[in-house]
């Protein structure tokens, strides 16, 4: 009787077994708010009129059941930045007393707002039309969804869902694997398309698939990498269409890391090699970096040809040796040749690479210098400097540096230490005159980087904050 | 088969790597590297950049004789080993600054015998300073470590250099020593030149400098200094590799103003590397030629060139070497790139010699590899080592190299006059022979070693293959030798030639889609002349009809992939086109971006395309593959030599495929070990291949190839376990018991060559420090 009454209880309360959802802050994990933090930050973009910096968490050890897209606000960090602290020098742990670790969980003000996202996101395109209007993209690799985040919305909180407000963006506002077959999307880049048969350019955003997708099993097995391209002005629509991205013959079905999109040439540049199975005698499938592998190969797609678009491959590695490339990142078209510039960071050797494209079609891509960097040199900032050339802010994650290239003394100037573990993306903060101020996301210590550097003279380069930390 | 499996893997490591790890280093991006006196002994130091430190490798000086001179205060024990940290399993970490890159060694002299001064560059504006004798004083003695100074630069260095004195060839320390550091222009200061007088306590021997240090400085400008180099055993003249002009920068001490303000031009002469940027340069030291006329060079009178590519490379002219970078051997005196061979080296006319660029063979084709540092090694030898066919009487001492080892099978000492040393992205070091302005060939130059020709591999079937009714199927072959439309000079089937071909692959398409336009969107609409227009982005197509390799006209084809709105049924005449790039529309005209295109009648065998005029309501979305076909004089066969168009073909027509020259193999100038008879006149751009298509032509899109080979053997000096490459700085160490020990800073792969160019082919000959 006794067990009939429990049983009936139970049933009442609808006992089930189904973990309690464990929300990431500041939406749990308790019911009662928590603080903002950041939480192995990746992607970072900031909003075109710098009040806001968006920095997508990645929640990478699934502390929660999901992830955030914060927004910070750009003012509190140019406070950090105004103390003028040198920081390049403090280790982390003594800073406290120098200030240059904020911690904050005591500076609630940094942040603006959040919005749940699925985990595992990784870089950050934010799109603001000239209509107005601001969304925040980016793509988690676990469940294939894209995460689309409004940004002031119409009677909407200042981050809000694109698809249907409020601020539980989980759902996102496509999964692509269904839309497109697309699995793992990572980068997302954002471009326009001259659609066969129009003349108008079409605002896109470009999902490139990391975790190759499998055409076929049995004998040979084929797998293949998409491109998805979605109407950016209306990213729940299914996509525009998808390119392939990669061949059966050379780029042998594997996946894609970073991409740039060249308005000029009119060209979507990928690169990377990720392979679906790179053991697969040992348990499951999984998909990793390519191994063994003694190329790298830069990807050409021209989307105005849209799903018919042609793959062709450079060999980057034919010109420098290279198995992967970290990042691509355009430079400026020079008038007097009509070559263009792609800028890249390549793995085994640890370099960055400058690649021309010739105005002769005849012409493949020629890689036109190479210079060491410190190991595993990832993401690049670009920073215009108008009579001086070009100067490159480049992360290394392995070393916990962020580089400074002078362009046109093809030199590493200057270097920002004492960053932490995994210096990951770099985004351009609102700067005084003459000094270029930026954020680096350091993944593996929830934390931003905040770094200075002068315009005259970059070899003084400066680590001012570190802003966060990993829990305890 | 074990034999074969070692030939294999010799082979593989390009036969002189008889290479000897040694994982002691703990090294990260070693970048620069100095030797010095530590007082008992000489430190090499390697600037470990991803460290922000430096390494020091003890090496002991004294000439043994093969018997160790038991007054020899060098502790045996240490020698070519790191300077180790307090914890001694591990090499010492010399703190200096952020990303120490180039490193200069300063030999100096005190009351107490002798010491030395390293200065760093990295990325601060300053040059940091280490005492190398308080470093063997830590090491072995227990010496408190010594604050050897800062000197304040206006911007980061480039590079620095030390002017060490020199007696026998070998750098001895000095009182005092000149020291020359180059920094870049930036917003705050000019490209500037500094000239450093560096000393010791001369009670002491401690190094304690400063910017009180800088004795001169001048504005370099527009210069962009990338590297120094110095006349050996000189300090009055400076060359300084500009890496934004042409070539190199050359400054007389005495006039470079004292101070340090840099606001005055350092008055130079420039010394051309054909309107190349140059990376790294170096200046022969003393040698004689010793062929048939005996020439005595002074040290100084030629200048080796890593140059780089200008942006003019490959623009101007698609298969030109002009403004591309490679390896240069340019003359101070005439300022000029020194003319090519069969020209005397001195030859103050002649046209100039072409870059040579070392080649690596990866998946069957020969990859180009950049040099990024160069050296000299020092004539030291003399008498029987010197003597060979070439030089039967030897009177002056020459650079003898362990050459050899690849198919002949023979590997011994060949002497040169002078070599050159070129490390490269590849990871390896090539030789270069400065008298015949060639790479040192492990065939050729082996003793007793002959020449081998390049040659042609036929492989050339039609792919896909002709059908069976295909009484005469296309084909491709070399033309041959005997041909009566033979150039003179040229003696090979192919009309390939030594140093121009290379280990390729050829491929010739019929039909080939036009490179940039393999797949581009558009619209469809009628001429209203009976012809179609395609209009297509980009809105300019004189890129490609203007290309010379290319020639995109009239006559060229144009197939089509429709895309169809889902909702909107095509109509009747369209709904048939679903065989996307079926039919190839031929290109009536080309204006601006729009495409004019004949239709295509109906033929028994296959519907043509005359769509209707009621298909063309709003414009037609299409996707256009342009392919070559019957425009540029009815050449429909693009010819790809790898992956890089060479040019149109047509059957019947002889195909020349040219190719900028790379070497000069065979051009026997003064070395009379050829086994080739060459063309005297060598074009800097000559033939790579000539072939010819014959049969018919095939009715689909097919592709006919062929392979090159250049059977050359370089030289070369490699790791084959650091697979990165990425070389960058060369240094050649010298001692009474060392000549010509070469260190070569492999950064990408983290680590560092050491070659005995005496003991290539012995065990520990080469080392691989990591």
């Amino acid at each position: 009787m006794r067990t009939a009454i429990a049983l009936l209880v139970c049933a009442a309360f609808g006992c089930n077994t189904s973990a309690p959802s464990l929300l990431p802050p500041p939406f749990g994990p308790t019911n009662a708010p928590t603080p903002y933090r950041l939480y192995f930050p990746t992607g970072l973009a900031v909003s075109r009129d710098q009040s806001i910096l968006l920095v997508a968490n990645g929640d990478f050890d699934h502390a929660f059941d999901a992830s955030t897209l914060v927004a910070l606000d750009t003012a509190y960090l140019g406070t950090l930045f105004d103390s003028q602290l040198d920081c390049s020098n403090v280790p982390v742990g003594v800073a406290a007393r120098t200030g240059c670790d904020i911690d904050l969980g005591q500076n609630q003000q940094a942040f603006l707002a959040a919005a749940m996202i699925g985990n595992y996101g990784g870089p950050l395109a934010l799109y603001e039309p000239a209509s107005g209007g601001a969304t925040a993209f980016v793509a988690a690799r676990d469940t294939s969804v894209l995460h689309a985040v409004s940004l002031r919305a119409p009677g909407q909180p200042l981050l809000s869902c694109r698809n249907h407000g409020g601020l539980d963006c989980r759902d996102g506002v496509q999964n692509l694997l269904t839309t497109a077959t697309l699995e793992g999307p990572y980068a997302v880049v954002l471009g326009d398309v001259v659609a066969p048969g129009s003349t108008a350019h079409q605002d896109v955003l470009f999902v490139g698939e990391l975790v190759p997708h499998i055409d076929r099993i049995g004998g040979t097995t084929v797998t293949r990498a998409s491109v998805a391209v979605l109407d950016a002005t209306n990213p729940a629509a299914p996509p525009l269409f998808t390119m392939a991205a990669s061949d059966f013959t050379i780029t042998t079905g594997t996946g894609i890391g970073p991409m740039a999109f060249d308005k000029v040439r009119r060209q979507l540049y990928s690169s990377g090699c990720y392979s679906r199975f790179p053991n697969p005698s040992q348990g499951d499938p999984l998909s990793a970096k390519c191994v063994g592998t003694t190329t790298n190969f830069l990807r050409e797609l021209g989307p105005d040809a849209g799903a018919n678009a042609g793959l062709r491959t450079v060999t980057i590695s034919d010109q420098i040796r290279s198995t992967d490339t970290s990042d691509l990142v355009l430079g400026e078209l020079d008038p007097a040749t009509g070559a263009h510039t792609l800028y890249a960071t390549v793995r085994n050797p640890d370099a960055l690479i400058t690649i021309e494209f010739p105005d002769d079609p005849s012409q493949e891509a020629h890689v036109r210098r190479a210079t060491p960097l410190p190991i595993s040199p990832g993401a690049i900032l670009r920073v215009p400097r108008p009579g001086l050339g070009d100067l490159l802010l480049i992360s290394a994650t392995r070393t916990g540096v962020v580089d400074v290239f002078d362009v046109a003394q093809d030199q590493v100037v200057g270097q920002i230490t004492k960053l932490g573990d995994t210096p990951f993306a770099l985004a351009r903060l609102p700067s005084p005159a003459n000094v270029a101020r930026a954020a680096v996301s350091v993944f593996g210590d929830c934390r931003l980087g905040l770094i200075e550097v002068p315009l005259d003279k970059p070899w003084t380069a400066t680590l001012r904050a570190r802003v966060g930390a990993c829990p305890p | 088969m074990a034999a074969i499996a070692a030939c294999a893997a010799l082979a593989a490591a390009g036969c002189n790597s008889t290479t000897t790890p040694v994982a002691a280093g703990q090294l990260n991006g070693v970048s620069g590297i100095a030797a010095t006196s530590g007082g008992d002994r000489d430190l090499l130091f390697l600037a470990n950049a991803g460290g922000d430190e430096l390494r020091a490798l003890n090496i002991c000086t004294a000439a043994d004789g093969g018997v160790r001179d038991q007054n020899d205060p060098c502790p045996l024990a240490e020698d070519f080993q790191f300077v180790p940290a307090p914890i001694r399993l591990f090499p010492a970490s010399i703190q200096t600054n952020d990303r120490p890159v180039r490193l200069a060694g300063a030999r100096l002299t005190w009351s107490g015998g002798n010491t030395g001064a390293v200065l760093v560059a990295g990325a601060e504006s300053a040059l940091r300073v280490v005492d190398a004798k308080n470093i063997v004083d830590q090491e072995d003695r227990g010496a408190a470590a010594l604050d050897a100074g800062i000197i304040p630069l206006a911007a980061p260095a480039s590079d620095v250099v030390a002017a060490n004195a020199l007696d026998g060839g070998l750098e001895v320390g000095a009182p005092a020593v000149f020291a020359f550091a180059v920094t870049g222009k930036s917003a705050v200061a000019p490209a500037q030149l500094v000239v450093l007088n560096l000393h010791a306590n001369p009670g002491t021997g401690a190094i304690q400098l400063s910017g009180q240090d800088i004795v001169g400085s001048c504005s370099l400008d527009p210069v962009q200094p990338k590297k120094i180099a110095l006349i050996p055993g000189r300090d009055d003249v400076v060359y300084i590799a500009d890496g934004a002009g042409d070539g190199a920068v050359k400054v007389n001490r005495a006039d470079v103003p004292a101070g340090a303000g840099a606001a005055t031009p350092c008055p130079f002469k420039r010394i051309s590397a054909g309107g190349r940027p140059v990376r790294s340069l170096a200046v022969s030291p003393a040698f004689t030629e010793q062929s048939s006329v005996v020439v005595r060079h002074p040290a100084g009178d030629f200048l080796l060139f890593a140059a780089e590519d200008s942006a003019l490379c490959h623009i101007a002219d698609p298969l030109s070497s002009a403004g591309c970078g490679g390896i240069l051997i340019a003359n101070t005196g005439t300022g000029a790139v020194v003319p090519q061979p069969t020209a005397p080296l001195s030859d103050p006319g002649g046209p100039p010699m072409e870059p040579l660029v070392p080649r690596v063979t990866q998946n069957f084709v020969d990859l180009q590899s950049f040099p990024r540092d160069v050296a000299f090694l020092q004539p030291f030898a003399g008498g029987g080592a010197c003597t060979n066919a070439a030089r039967p009487a030897p009177t002056d001492p020459c650079t003898p190299l362990i050459v050899g080892g690849t198919n002949n099978g023979v590997r011994g000492l060949t002497p040169f006059d002078l070599i050159g040393v070129v490390s490269t992205t590849d990871g390896g070091d090539y030789f270069v022979d400065l008298v015949n302005r060639r790479l040192v060939s492990d065939q050729r130059d082996a003793p007793g070693g002959v020449e081998s020709a390049p040659g042609v591999d036929i492989q050339g079937t039609l792919t896909p293959a002709a059908p069976s009714t295909e009484t005469s199927p296309a084909t491709l072959l070399p033309i041959v030798a005997t041909d009566p439309a033979t150039p003179p000079g040229i003696t090979l089937d192919g009309w390939v030639n030594p140093g121009v071909t290379r280990r390729s692959r050829w491929r010739a398409i019929f039909h080939g889609p036009v490179p940039g336009l393999e797949r581009r969107g558009g619209s469809l609409t009628p001429s209203g002349s009976g012809t179609f227009n395609f209009t297509v982005s980009p809105a300019d197509l004189s890129r490609w009809t203007s290309a010379s390799l290319l020639k995109l006209s009239p006559g060229d084809a144009v197939a089509l992939i429709f895309t169809f709105d889902p909702l909107k049924p095509p109509c009747p005449d369209l709904a048939n086109e679903t065989v996307a790039l079926r039919t190839e529309l031929p290109i009536v005209s080309i204006t601006g971006g729009v495409i004019e295109l004949a239709p295509v009648p109906d033929t028994p065998a296959s519907p043509g395309f005359h769509p209707a005029a009621s298909c063309f309501v709003s414009p037609l979305g299409v996707v256009a593959e342009v392919r070559v076909a019957n425009g540029n004089g009815g050449r429909p066969w693009l010819v790809y030599e790898n992956l890089e168009v060479r040019g149109r073909a047509k059957k019947g027509e002889p195909f020349i495929g040219r190719e900028p020259r790379t070497d000069y193999a065979g051009a026997c100038a003064t070395n009379a070990v050829c086994g080739v008879a060459y063309s005297a006149t060598l074009p800097p751009l000559d033939i790579g291949l000539a072939f010819m298509i014959s049969g018919n032509d095939p009715a689909v899109q097919s592709v006919l190839s062929i392979a090159t080979n250049s059977l050359a053997f370089p030289t070369t000096v490699r790791d084959t376990a650091l697979s990165g490459g990425l070389a960058e700085s060369l240094f050649v160490y010298r001692s009474p018991k060392v000549q010509n020990l070469i260190f070569t800073a492999v950064t990408g792969s983290n680590g560092l060559l050491q070659a005995n160019p005496l003991l290539l082919n012995a065990v520990g000959g080469i080392l691989s420090y990591r």
